[in-house]
């Protein structure tokens, strides 16, 4: 009966803690961080957010605000400007306050190509 | 005539009334604004610590977008500023806010400053103290929120029964603090500080469930 309990209470408050917010964010600030101190970890930061991104579409949820324009930015530092534009689109599509400066990026970036 | 003084009474009388409620609401601008997204700019490090800045710069999104704003992506902005020749954090500080703004289509431009920042070594516990400096303003460069916020540090070493326990795990968190001083946790705390668990909190933004109900309610009174 107390374990019952004690299993509804934990519930109640993991619940309540994931209702509360709005998007999933992986492990987005820890890796840029990491990716500030050790350039070298690029890779990880580009695979966890790629990773977190894919998840949270497939499951229908929006993404947390700016990830994909993160994204296509790693992939611009590597110098693949088709991966960078596709990402600046679905950030594009995702926020609207996004529009007038990923315009200009994705805009920029196709007469570049 | 006794109209025309009662008419110069009534204007006295409301022009105090409109003066008080603008006094009642620290927030005032901010409520008139209503800004829907936050453009991040890099931080201003006056510390010896080459990592505060990135820590605080981090930790900011996840935090100002779970609060209901846009907030546009800090390492996008970082390399497009460098793009545009801005390597200093402090030559972006400097740029007239309506080219920031209008460069990036935002409503409103938080500025970071990092104060002071100190880790102080002592026996196996490791403090570290800031001083932090957050300023949002419009488009227009007129402020909307600041908030200066200083902060002392320990680690939380675990909940640990025993006191050996207790001194192995502080050892060992004392070690890890002095390799790689905790800064996600530390700017973390430091930023809900300044947003969230204050006197007159920023306010939700347009994407949190609370905003309709934030701003159906009398803001001065």
């Amino acid at each position: 009966m107390r374990n019952t309990l004690l299993i509804a209470a934990s519930c109640l408050i993991i619940s309540s803690c994931a209702s509360t917010r709005l998007y999933n964010w992986g492990s987005y600030e820890q890796d840029l961080f990491n990716y500030y101190e050790r350039p070298e970890t690029q890779e990880v930061l580009i695979a966890e957010l790629e990773e977190n991104l894919q998840k949270q579409a497939q499951q229908g949820n929006k993404p947390a605000p700016g990830l994909y324009a993160e994204l296509a930015t790693l992939y611009l530092e590597k110098n693949d400007t088709g991966t960078a534009i596709s990402y600046y689109r679905k950030e594009y599509d995702a926020w609207p306050e996004s529009r007038p400066l990923m315009q200009k990026l994705i805009k920029n970036l196709e007469a570049d190509q | 005539m006794k109209n025309f003084m009662t008419l110069i009474l009534c204007t006295i009388a409301f022009a105090g009334c409109a003066n008080n409620s603008v006094k009642d609401d620290p927030l005032a601008s901010f409520h008139a604004s209503k800004p829907a997204s936050i453009l991040v700019l890099p931080v201003v490090n006056k510390s010896v610590d080459v990592m505060a800045g990135s820590s605080v710069l981090t930790t900011l999104p996840q935090l100002l977008g779970e609060r209901g704003y846009y907030v546009f992506p800090v390492h996008t902005v970082k390399t497009l500023l460098e793009m545009e020749g801005l390597y200093e954090a402090q030559r972006v500080h400097e740029q007239p806010v309506e080219t920031l703004a209008s460069l990036f289509g935002a409503d409103a431009i938080l500025y970071v400053t990092v104060h002071s920042w100190t880790s102080k070594y002592v026996l196996i516990q490791t403090t570290t103290e800031v001083d932090l400096e957050y300023i949002i303003t419009n488009r227009v460069g007129e402020p909307l929120y600041q908030r200066r916020q200083k902060l002392r540090y320990t680690p939380d070493s675990g909940q640990s029964n025993s006191l050996l326990d207790q001194l192995i795990v502080s050892a060992i968190s004392a070690a890890v603090e002095r390799a790689d001083p905790q800064y996600i946790p530390l700017t973390r705390e430091a930023n809900a500080r300044a947003f969230i668990t204050t006197s007159n909190p920023l306010p939700p933004g347009p994407y949190s469930l609370s905003y309709e109900k934030y701003y159906a309610t009398p803001k001065a009174d």
